[in-house]
C-alpha cells in the first residue's frame, strides 16, 4: 500500500479503493477482526460504528459477472440443488461460499450477516440460507413494502425497534458496548457522502452530460461499500469537482462522439455484457445520463435520528415503494435530466423490479411522452441475454427518439 | 357409507367449482365477498366485519390478458389471478386483500390497483422479524388500519360480529381441519390425494361455519367406517400448493396418497393454534408470529426440513413430496436445504414442479414412476 502512488483523479482513487477493499478485509480477518456480509443498501452505520469490516456479496457477484467468472459459480449452484430461476447474484454468492475461490476476485467468508429487505424479499431467503449453512448470526432489518404513498407510522416504529435490536445483537456478537457518539459521527459522514454522490450524479443534468452513464455503474460499487467513510466522501466530492470542471469546459461524455440522445437505464446492469451494452449505445449516440439507482444510495436523514435513519432505508429505495412513487420518480427524472428515452432491463434475477415495468412504461409515456424499450437480460447469468435482441431494441429506441425529436422540432 | 360419499361429493364439488360456490355462499349468507390473495392473511378480521372471505389461488391455465402486466417468468398463481381479474371474474368482490409476503405479491398489489380500478385493493404488511415485540405492535396497528378500511366498505345492512366471536368460529374450523388431516391416513382409499385437496380447498369459498359443520358431519360418518388398507405410496406434501388437477390425477393414478402436508394452501392455513391469552387482536397477531415452516416466512433456523422429517417418520410415509411452484423464489431457496435435512434423517424426497399453466404431465409421469421404482 505504501508504494502506491497518490491518486490524483477520482478514477484512480476509485480503482485503489476497490483494490484495497478486499485486500484489507483479508488482513482484518487474519488479525481477528469480524467480517460481515451485508445487502447493498443496509444500515452500515451500525457496523461501521462497531468497526466491523463489511463486504457486499452483490458487489462481489457483479464483479465476477463483469469479469466473466460467474458461469463457474452459477453451474455449481445448480449442482447444489438451486433452481436456475433464482436471482443470479444469490446463485453466484451461494456457490462462492461453498467453493471459496474465484479467479476474478476473492473475499473472505463472513462471521456475521446483515440483511435489509428494502431491495427485495429474495435477500431474506438468500441470507437465511447463508446463516444456516455457515452457522453464523444473521441480523435482519425488515423494511415493510410501502404499498401506500408514504411510510406508515407503525412501520416506522417497527423499523426503529429493529435498529435497537440490531444494536443489541451487535453488542452480543462483539462483546463491546455500542458507542452512540461514534454513531453520530458515522451518520454525519454517511449523510455527507450520500449528498456528494447525489451532487456528482446530478451533474448529468447538463447538456451535454459530462458523465458517461456507464461510469455510474463503476462508481456505484464504491457508494455501496464506502458510504460511511471519509474516503468515500472525498471520492464523490472529487468526482463531482471533475464533472463540474467538464461542464465548465463544455465537455460531453465522449471525446470522439457527440451525445445525441439522453437516456435513463432502469434496473441493474448486464454485467457480463457491460462493454457490449455500452458500445452499442455509444454507437447510436445514446448516453445514459441517469438511472433509478442514484437515489437509492442517497440515504439522508437528520444526524442522530434513529427512526429517521430507519425510515430513510425504507423510503429511498425505489423497489420498496409503490407504483405511484415509481411513476412520479421517473417522470421527475425525465424532466430534470431532459430524457429522450428510457431503457428498461427486464432482469430475470429481479422480479420486484420487473413485474412493474410494463405498467411503468405505459404511465411514463402517458405522462411525459418519453419513448422506451424493454430488453431481456440478467445481471450475472450470461445465458439469459441475447446481443442481437439488445441491439435491435436499442436501434428501435433510437428511431423512436429521432421521431420524437423531429416532432418536437416541428412543434 | 352412502352418507360419507354424499358429504364428500358436496365438499368436493364446492372446492372444484369456486365461482359457483362463491355465488351460492353469497346468496346463502347475504354477505358481500372479499377476496384474499395467497398466502397468509387475517381472515378473521374480514369475517368479523360482516364479509364472506374467499381465497384467490389462481385457477386458469391459459393466459391471454395477464401479459399486459406480467412477464412470462411470473408464477402461474399470480398470472392466473391477473387473468381472472382482467376477465372480470373478481368484479363481484367488494375488496381484495394482498399481503406483501414475496416480491411478486408486492408487484401484484400495485398492478391490481390499475387492472381492477373498481375494486378496492388493500395491501397488507405482515412483518418478517417476527420474534421482536415491535412486530406484535406493528401487526396490531396493521389490523386496526385494515379493520377501518373494511368498515368503510360495509353496507348499511351489514351484520358485523366481534373479533372474538370470529376467532372462535375459526378456531373450531381449524380444530376440525386438523382432525380431518389426522383422520385421512386411515381412509386413503376413500380420500385419495385429489379428494383430500378439493375437500380442503372448499373452505376457501364457503362460509366457515357452514363448511365446518359439513366437514364435522363427514368426519363423524367416516370414523364409523372401518379403517382402510392402503397398499400404495404414502407421502407428506410440502410447498405453496398442490393445486394442479393434472398432477393430482397422476398421483391418484400412481396410487400416491397424501398422508399429511406443510402446504401453504392447505394445512399451514390452520395448523397454528390461536394463543389462549391476550386481547382478540393480540391473539390474532400471534397466530402470524407463531407460524412455522412456510418458505415466505423469515426463519433463520429453517425448521421446515426437520418438521417434515418428523412428520414423515411419524406417519410411516415413504417420501416427502416437494411441490415446487414454478418461478417461486422462496420455495426454490428452501428446497436444497429441506432436501439436506431430510436426507440426514434418512427420509427420501421427490420434487415436482407445479405450474397451473402446464397441463401435460407425461414427463412428470416418467419421473415419478422412475422415483417409485428406484428410490423406494
Amino acid at each position: 500500500m505504501g508504494s502506491e502512488k497518490t491518486p490524483v483523479t477520482s478514477r484512480e482513487l476509485m480503482n485503489q479503493m476497490l483494490k484495497r477493499h478486499y485486500e484489507e478485509a483479508y488482513q482484518a480477518k487474519e488479525s481477528g477482526k469480524l467480517v460481515c456480509w451485508s445487502t447493498s443498501i443496509a444500515p452500515q452505520e451500525l457496523l461501521t460504528t462497531m468497526d466491523i469490516v463489511t463486504l457486499y456479496p452483490e458487489n462481489h457477484a457483479a464483479a465476477l459477472g463483469a469479469r466473466k467468472d460467474s458461469p463457474t459459480f452459477i453451474e455449481h449452484t445448480e449442482s447444489m440443488g438451486y433452481s436456475s430461476d433464482l436471482c443470479s447474484y444469490a446463485r453466484v454468492n451461494l456457490a462462492y461460499t461453498e467453493l471459496g475461490h474465484s479467479k476474478a476476485e476473492n473475499m473472505p467468508l463472513p462471521d456475521l450477516l446483515l440483511c435489509t429487505s428494502n431491495i427485495c424479499h429474495t435477500v431474506i431467503k438468500w441470507y437465511e440460507n447463508l446463516s444456516k449453512e455457515l452457522n453464523i448470526p444473521l441480523i435482519m432489518f425488515d423494511t415493510p413494502f410501502n404499498h401506500t404513498d408514504e411510510v406508515q407510522e407503525h412501520n416506522a416504529k417497527y423499523m426503529k425497534a429493529q435498529i435497537y435490536h440490531a444494536i443489541e445483537q451487535l453488542e452480543e456478537i462483539t462483546g463491546k458496548s455500542f458507542d452512540f457518539d461514534r454513531l453520530q459521527e458515522v451518520m454525519k459522514i454517511s449523510n455527507e457522502t450520500s449528498e456528494w454522490w447525489k451532487k456528482a450524479t446530478d451533474m448529468a443534468i447538463h447538456t451535454p452530460s459530462p458523465l458517461n452513464g456507464f461510469d455510474l455503474f463503476n462508481y456505484m460499487a464504491i457508494i455501496v461499500f464506502a458510504r460511511g467513510t471519509q474516503e468515500g466522501r472525498a471520492l464523490f466530492q472529487l468526482w463531482h469537482d471533475e464533472l463540474a470542471e467538464k461542464v465548465k469546459l463544455g465537455q460531453g461524455p465522449w471525446n470522439d462522439r457527440e451525445e445525441r440522445y439522453r437516456i435513463l437505464w432502469d434496473g441493474i446492469a448486464c454485467w457480463p455484457y457491460l462493454n457490449h451494452n455500452y458500445k452499442t449505445l455509444k454507437n447510436l449516440g445514446m448516453n445514459v445520463v441517469t438511472s433509478t439507482y442514484p437515489k437509492s444510495w442517497t440515504v439522508t436523514y437528520e444526524t442522530g435520528d434513529i427512526e429517521g435513519m430507519a425510515k430513510a432505508y425504507s423510503m429511498n429505495v425505489y423497489p420498496n415503494r409503490n407504483l405511484n412513487y415509481d411513476v412520479e420518480n421517473m417522470v421527475s427524472l425525465a424532466r430534470k435530466f431532459q430524457l429522450d428515452g428510457i431503457v428498461f432491463h427486464s432482469n430475470r434475477s429481479c422480479k420486484l423490479m420487473d413485474f412493474r415495468q410494463y405498467e411503468l412504461q405505459r404511465r411514463i409515456y402517458e405522462e411525459c411522452g418519453v419513448p422506451s424499450v424493454i430488453f431481456d437480460g440478467d445481471q450475472t447469468d450470461p445465458r439469459l441475454f441475447s446481443e442481437a435482441q439488445y441491439e435491435t431494441r436499442m436501434q428501435a429506441l433510437a428511431e423512436m427518439m429521432e421521431e420524437s425529436k423531429r416532432k418536437k422540432g416541428r412543434d | 357409507m352412502a352418507k360419507v360419499h354424499d358429504l364428500i361429493q358436496e365438499l368436493y364439488d364446492a372446492g372444484y367449482h369456486p365461482a359457483q360456490t362463491i355465488r351460492r355462499s353469497m346468496q346463502r349468507t347475504q354477505k358481500p365477498a372479499v377476496g384474499l390473495f395467497p398466502l397468509f392473511l387475517p381472515e378473521e378480521l374480514v369475517y368479523a366485519a360482516g364479509f364472506l372471505p374467499v381465497g384467490l389461488w389462481g385457477g386458469v391455465s391459459g393466459f391471454s390478458h395477464a401479459d399486459k402486466y406480467l412477464q412470462s417468468f411470473c408464477c402461474s398463481i399470480m398470472r392466473a389471478n391477473m387473468e381472472l381479474a382482467m376477465l372480470g371474474s373478481y368484479d363481484v368482490l367488494r375488496a381484495i386483500l394482498i399481503p406483501s409476503q414475496c416480491d411478486t405479491l408486492k408487484c401484484m398489489c400495485e398492478n391490481m390497483k390499475v387492472a381492477l380500478p373498481h375494486v378496492p385493493i388493500l395491501g397488507v404488511t405482515i412483518p418478517h422479524n417476527r420474534t421482536l415485540s415491535g412486530a406484535h405492535e406493528q401487526l396490531l396497528s396493521e389490523f386496526s388500519y385494515l379493520s377501518d378500511a373494511l368498515k368503510a366498505l360495509q353496507d348499511p345492512s351489514a351484520t358485523p360480529i366481534s373479533l372474538q366471536k370470529a376467532i372462535a368460529i375459526y378456531e373450531k374450523y381449524r380444530a376440525t381441519m386438523m382432525d380431518f388431516i389426522q383422520t385421512v391416513p386411515d381412509y386413503l382409499q376413500t380420500i385419495n390425494a385429489k379428494t383430500r385437496h378439493y375437500l380442503i380447498k372448499a373452505a376457501y369459498y364457503m362460509d366457515k361455519e357452514e363448511y365446518t359443520e359439513t366437514l364435522s358431519a363427514l368426519l363423524s360418518e367416516l370414523k364409523k367406517q372401518p379403517k382402510e388398507d392402503f397398499h400404495g405410496t404414502r407421502m407428506v406434501a410440502t410447498g405453496i400448493m398442490i393445486d394442479s388437477e393434472s398432477v393430482l390425477d397422476l398421483l391418484v393414478e400412481l396410487e400416491i396418497a397424501i398422508v399429511d402436508d406443510l402446504l401453504c394452501q392447505e394445512s399451514l392455513q390452520f395448523r397454528t393454534k390461536t394463543r389462549e391469552s391476550g386481547s382478540p387482536a393480540s391473539k390474532l397477531a400471534y397466530r402470524f408470529l407463531d407460524l412455522q415452516a412456510a418458505s415466505v416466512l423469515y426463519e433463520p433456523k429453517k425448521p421446515r426440513g426437520t418438521l417434515l422429517a418428523d412428520m414423515a417418520i411419524s406417519h410411516g410415509a415413504d417420501a416427502v413430496l416437494f411441490c415446487l411452484t414454478k418461478f417461486c423464489d422462496p420455495e426454490a431457496f428452501d428446497q436444497p436445504l429441506v432436501q439436506k435435512d431430510l436426507s440426514e434423517r434418512g427420509v427420501t424426497m421427490l420434487s415436482i414442479e407445479i405450474d397451473q399453466h402446464v397441463d401435460s404431465v407425461e414427463q412428470l409421469r416418467t419421473r415419478i414412476q422412475g422415483f417409485l421404482e428406484t428410490k423406494l
